[in-house]
């Protein structure tokens, strides 16, 4: 039966060419225009693209992460039900629930040692037939502090070791599986989305870590067990294992560097991992693995640097830029320019035109990185970096990162109460928001859910900004967030169709500023900040900077009105400088007026003073995936 | 209703009590290190703002009156669209309407009732498939066969004509008794059943009780808190005699009944009374001449917490006749007559017609009869009968399938008096309204008791979001505050509450009023506290206090705000936020408090001009915009009152 159907089909497909005038009906031009003009009454009908952005984060912690368990005692289940708006109880005994539930997560647990706390914890006897594993045991279990926290840093500190201290490949497939179908129990398709992953993590010290997810379930994701450091700790290799992975499993994956502002020059460099100079093969693998990269996070925001973008007043948010992640080793200001996302983007223009591959064309979210399960990162709900930073009245003074050297050390006020991963996908499920990270269509927010429109082309107008529903346009005339622009037509420069709207619980609008990066004729990399879009009637100054907005906050009370600023902001902006021959990219910046910052809600909350250093307020922000513009030829 | 379930509660609580005091001695002794050993057990507040938050924090949207193909009029005038369609437009999905147009809503809407009159339920469908019952019937198939040969027209107005002449025949007559009906009505639970997804979209089983009194709309919808295995037991109530009635007083017996029988929960909401032609809230004497009595005050007020104030139908908060100093009172206004415009209006039906007027009533009435029957609270719905719930303006799909989106809609005669002097044409429907329920959790349960608690608002189709708090002790300093709710509940009652007795030091009490726009829609105007009062003579007032505006603006010499302005670009439809504000939030303190005299007090907050529905209609469809025809709107919200009883 079905090998006949099969070969009619075929038969047909032969014949109809041939006999294409024999056919007796030939569609009328009417009768095309009726399909295929017809404007439907509905605004809201046949929209095929994204209508609605979806929050997430894509990187936390539970205590089945190594680091996180000697500390945190809320697993993977408390995570996922904490993400989609359910109230928990935090290792330290508080109630937590988010404003308003998220609409996905990945819980991205570590990969070294996979499920080792928890069952280390338990007294399974397999650990404890090893020697660490029998010594972490009795010192946690002991009963006294000091030896509990000793035994604590001892087993963060062997995550970056060569060799695991203990190899237990079993119970790493053991935790591994049970995550995975947790996660499929937690994934509803349309309502909340659990996608699954696991955090790469080499060289502690420099922080190359990588999220790796999968678009699969967990009968595909548990055909593996998570790519360790121990594995290697070499990123180009995890890239062709994923390679591997995808042919041998038939899986889709990516992965998501960490923000890599305390890589110390390490994330975004223009070597290979060897210090060999970067090939065409190896910026190949690390485009195709990574489209995306976590641009803010508790630990610092990693947009720009002020000594990277001097003339952008906006660079200097969330700093960290002391040291390397454990402290080991004093930042260099040479450093930098491979840390920062900007200029990282930059440095990709200038690879591109050696390599013909732009190992850099990434898209922005931001995550939290949280270790306390919580992904808590509203300004007035943060439940900070990890177990021993959970919401007290001392922990603002609290050691986050210790160094060896105490000067370097990282103190509880410095976490940033960020970030967000906004993604523009079809629909709430695993394969659209997966596809959504693939094509870029995301963006970064510092906490708030504000919603922001990016589009690029050549044919936008001024009225194209009056639209209600800028979108309907915006896909119409050109590309979306993280898009590339068609090639130019004679004599026009780009346009930008850019739309912003308040997160409805936070602050107001400041402005929206479009940041264009480009490759100068002599081949050196630019970048400039135009301010397109902005509130309450200001104009820029002679230095053709906007005045502030101005600052509503009252401290002693953590509050603040929504007085100043605009509840949404959208413009066409053109670019005045530009050159057909020069390789450039655009994002968009969009800014809130001052809101109070997780330090105020906690200095009015507990009753504390903090010294002048500690800012109380703080300028909330989003970051969209950049719209990329490339020379024919 | 819910306030009754606690009755067969009593005995054990009783017991239980008893035993409590007897046997005191013998309960477990504190420990002597109780702060100790407790204090885990009670931490105080937490840490997050939203934990441990047993109010309500988030507000609920949907629509509690939605008709489909089941209802005979929607099925006559040419709803084809059944309950599934009904379902899956609300919750979010893209339909194709009986006019062969895509809807889809800008957003998803978190709940439905879908309710179909009740009378000859199912009919029309049945009727259109030829089914075997109404086959044999001469008339059935006579309309049937007729339907076929593309005479429909004329059957529809042919069936919808001898319904209300009473003159429907007997054997085609779907009779809560008949196998029929039971199956439809079987259909309907199912329905909901299946739609009901707890958590995400809640389906209410429910129906419309479509008392037409002399053309006057007494309607009600009917909606049950109960599951299939309850509201299966008991076929929905008619109004056709002799199993239905009506009657309103019959309905509540009949609700009464339902509950005793089920051990269910139910509730009635009133239909926008404007067509009423004056019996929807009487002050003396029901329609039928009956006194109003206690039983009537008592059962009204048990049975009928919620008040559709507005709708497709036009808007029935006030009228500029009842309420001459209220500039925004004329908004959708429909008195031409009653439901058919058999009758038309007189002046001196109006107050027993409009929400405000009656909330009025009922401070007489509970002093006259010592219970208020109009203690209701507010919420708006569409009415809708194309099973499409569409009360945004820019997606308006009309108030039956004839009014579905065309060129020539808004000129179509809607109703015409039968002397042919009075007509009114399609552009008067009005795209409205919503119900905003602020409940603790997206379930049947939850947001039914929400409504019965009246803590509720209705908009005119706009999603803004509206917290209302009144008590003796708010004070500026509770503005500041991003999270208005705690201090709301806190130190008062919310929406659809009663004010606590004042305590001795009280002066006059304080609400705390805080509006935040639709993100997708338009900035706000101004919040407004409207209160209504009976002096000491028993004579009734009102005032409109402006109390959070947007701008700079000063209140004129008459006291007055100045407008906001207008930002409406008329041509394409459009507007844009650069007036208004996105949020407004107050403590207004009453000034003219008497605590001898009973009171109630409800929000309103007013959008900027956004385009009319209509508007719109004319740039899609490239036609000029009918005269009379406002070109933009002012949406609004109107918040359950809260009252204070001396």
């Amino acid at each position: 039966m079905h090998a006949r159907s099969l070969l009619t089909l075929v038969f047909s497909l032969a014949v109809i060419p041939a006999v294409a005038f024999a056919q007796e009906y030939l569609p009328d031009k009417a009768g095309v225009e009726s399909v295929f003009t017809k404007q439907e009454y509905s605004p809201y009908v046949g929209r095929e693209f994204p209508t609605r952005v979806l929050w997430g984060d894509t990187h936390l912690h539970t205590m089945v992460s190594v680091d996180a368990g000697t500390m945190n005692r809320l697993g993977q289940e408390e995570a996922f039900r904490f993400a989609r708006g359910e109230e928990v109880t935090t290792t330290h005994g508080l109630r937590a629930k988010l404003s308003r539930p998220l609409d996905f997560i990945v819980v991205s647990d570590h990969a070294e040692m996979y499920g080792l706390m928890p069952q280390l914890l338990k007294g399974d006897p397999e650990i404890l037939a090893t020697e660490k594993g029998r010594r972490w045991y009795d010192m946690l279990k002991g009963g006294d502090p000091d030896q509990t926290f000793a035994a604590a840093m001892e087993i963060v500190a062997s995550l970056s070791k060569k060799e695991p201290p203990i190899r237990s490949d079993k119970a790493v497939r053991n935790a591994w599986r049970d995550y995975t179908a947790l996660a499929d129990r937690y994934n509803e398709p349309g309502r909340f989305t659990a996608l699954i992953g696991y955090e790469w993590t080499a060289i502690g010290g420099y922080n190359l870590h990588r999220n790796v997810i999968f678009r699969d379930d967990a009968s595909v994701a548990r055909r593996t067990v998570p790519f360790s450091q121990f594995d290697s700790q070499n990123p180009e290799d995890l890239w062709r294992a994923l390679g591997e992975l995808e042919k041998e499993t038939g899986a889709e994956v990516l992965a998501i560097p960490h923000n890599g502002n305390l890589s110390n020059g390490r994330m975004f460099n223009v070597e290979t991992f060897n210090g060999k100079p970067l090939t065409r093969e190896i910026a190949t693998l690390r485009a195709r693995y990574e489209p995306l990269i976590e641009v803010t996070q508790i630990k610092g925001d990693g947009e720009a640097h002020p000594a990277l973008s001097p003339n952008d007043e906006f660079a200097d948010y969330e700093t960290w830029d002391t040291a390397n992640l454990d402290g080991t080793e004093l930042k260099q200001p040479e450093m930098l320019k491979s840390e920062y996302a900007r200029e990282a983007l930059k440095t990709g223009l200038t690879l591109e035109r050696n390599l013909g591959v732009n190992p850099y064309k990434f898209g922005m979210i931001g995550s939290t990185d949280a270790h306390t399960s919580l992904t808590a990162v509203e300004e007035e709900n943060f439940f900070g970096k990890h177990s021993g930073v959970e919401p007290e009245p001392h922990r603002w003074e609290h050691v986050v990162i210790q160094a060896p050297d105490p000067s370097l050390n990282v103190y509880g006020w410095k976490q940033a109460a960020s970030g967000y991963a906004a993604i523009w996908a079809t629909e709430n499920t695993r394969e659209a928001i997966f596809d959504a990270m693939k094509r870029k269509e995301t963006y970064a927010t510092t906490g708030p859910r504000m919603t922001v429109r990016f589009f690029g082309g050549w044919e936008f107008d001024d009225a194209d900004a009056l639209s209600r529903l800028p979108a309907g346009v915006g896909y119409a005339k050109g590309v979306p967030m993280g898009g590339d622009l068609p090639a130019a037509p004679m004599g026009k420069s780009p346009n930008f169709l850019v739309a912003a709207m308040k997160d409805p619980y936070s602050g107001n609008l400041d402005r929206i500023q479009i940041v264009k990066g480009w490759l100068d004729v002599e081949g050196n990399v630019q970048e400039k900040v135009y301010d397109v879009a902005w509130s309450d009637d200001r104009k820029p100054g002679p230095d053709g900077k906007l005045p502030p907005v101005g600052n509503t906050v009252d401290v002693a009370n953590a509050t603040w009105t929504n007085t100043i600023g605009e509840p949404e902001l959208i413009t066409v902006w053109s670019d005045p400088g530009f050159d057909p021959s020069l390789k450039a990219f655009y994002y968009a910046r969009v800014i809130e007026i001052p809101t109070p910052r997780w330090t105020a809600y906690e200095a009015k909350r507990f009753d504390l003073k903090m010294p002048a250093e500690v800012p109380m307020t703080t300028q909330e922000r989003g970051y969209t995936s950049p719209i990329w513009y490339t020379p024919k030829g | 209703m819910t306030s009754r379930r606690i009755s067969p509660v009593y005995p054990v609580l009783a017991f239980g009590l008893v035993l409590t005091v007897l046997s005191a001695q013998a309960q477990v002794p504190p420990p002597p290190d109780a702060k100790e050993v407790l204090s885990p057990a009670y931490t105080g507040k937490s840490y997050s703002p939203y934990a441990g938050r047993g109010f309500p924090s988030n507000v609920y949207w949907g629509d509690t009156h939605l008709h489909t193909s089941l209802s005979m009029d929607a099925g006559a005038f040419g709803n084809r669209l059944g309950l599934d369609k009904a379902y899956r437009f609300a919750r979010g999905e893209e339909v194709t309407s009986s006019s062969g147009m895509p809807a889809k809503l800008s957003r998803p809407f978190d709940f439905l009732v879908v309710a179909d009159h009740s009378d000859n339920m199912g009919l029309f469908p049945d009727l259109y498939a030829g089914k075997p019952n109404i086959l044999a019937d001469p008339t059935g198939k006579d309309w049937y066969e007729r339907i076929q040969a593309g005479d429909g027209v004329s059957v529809a107005l042919e069936l919808i004509g001898r319904f209300s002449q009473g003159d429907f025949p007997e054997g085609l007559t779907y009779s809560p008794d008949s196998q029929a009906y039971k199956s439809v009505w079987q259909s309907t639970i199912d329905a909901a059943e299946k739609f009901n997804d707890p958590g995400k979209f809640t389906a209410f089983i429910g129906f419309e009780w479509t008392s037409l009194l002399r053309g006057g709309n007494m309607h009600r919808v009917v909606m049950y808190r109960d599951n299939a295995d309850k509201a299966s037991r008991i076929v929905a109530y008619t109004t056709t005699p002799p199993l239905g009635s009506p009657n309103p007083r019959d309905l509540w017996k009949w609700l009464a009944n339902y509950e005793d029988k089920t051990g269910g929960d139910v509730l009635a909401i009133a239909h926008n009374g404007n067509l009423s032609n004056g019996i929807m809230f009487p002050l003396e004497a029901q329609y039928d001449g009956k006194t109003l009595d206690e039983e009537y005050v008592t059962e009204r007020a048990k049975w009928e917490p919620a008040y559709e104030t507005t709708q497709i139908k036009g808007d029935g908060e006030t009228h500029p006749y009842l309420s001459p100093d209220d500039e925004f009172a004329d908004y959708e206004t429909w008195d031409l007559g009653n439901l058919d415009l058999s009758e038309l209006k007189t002046k001196k039906m109006l107050a027993g017609e409009y929400a405000r007027e009656a909330l009025k009533r009922g401070l007489v009435l509970e002093a006259k009869l010592g219970t208020n029957p109009y203690q209701f609270g507010q919420l708006g719905s569409t009415d809708s009968h194309t099973s499409l719930a569409t009360a945004q303006e820019d997606n308006f799909f009309g108030k039956h399938t004839g009014y579905e989106p065309s060129p020539d809609r808004m000129k179509h005669p809607m109703m015409q008096s039968p002397d042919k002097t009075v007509t009114m044409d399609g552009w008067k429907l009005a795209a409205s309204g919503l119900t905003a329920v602020w409940a603790t959790e997206n379930t049947r349960k939850g947001l039914f008791d929400a409504i019965a608690r009246k803590e509720i608002y209705a908009t005119t189709g706009s999603r803004l979001m509206v917290r209302f708090f009144g008590g003796w002790e708010f004070t500026d300093q509770d503005v500041n505050s991003r999270s208005p709710a705690f201090t709301g509940y806190t130190k008062g009652v919310p929406m659809g509450g009663d004010l606590p007795a004042a305590p001795a030091d009280a002066g006059a009490p304080s609400f705390m009023v805080y509006a935040l726009r639709d993100p997708v829609g338009a900035n706000l105007d101004r919040i407004q506290i409207v209160k209504g009062w009976r002096d000491k003579s028993g004579e009734t007032h009102e005032k409109v206090y402006d109390v959070a505006w947007s701008g700079d603006r000063k209140p004129g010499k008459d006291g007055k705000l100045p407008a906001v302005g207008n930002t409406v670009d008329v041509k394409n439809a459009n507007w844009t936020n650069t007036i208004g504000a996105s949020e407004l939030v107050t403590v207004w303190t009453d000034p003219d408090f008497d605590p001898a005299q009973s009171a109630f007090y409800y929000s309103r907050v007013i959008e900027i001009p956004t385009p009319r529905w209509s508007t719109y209609d004319a740039f899609r469809f490239n036609v000029p915009i009918p005269e009379g025809a406002p070109t933009s709107t002012q949406e609004r919200a109107y918040t359950s009152p809260i009252w204070y009883t001396p």
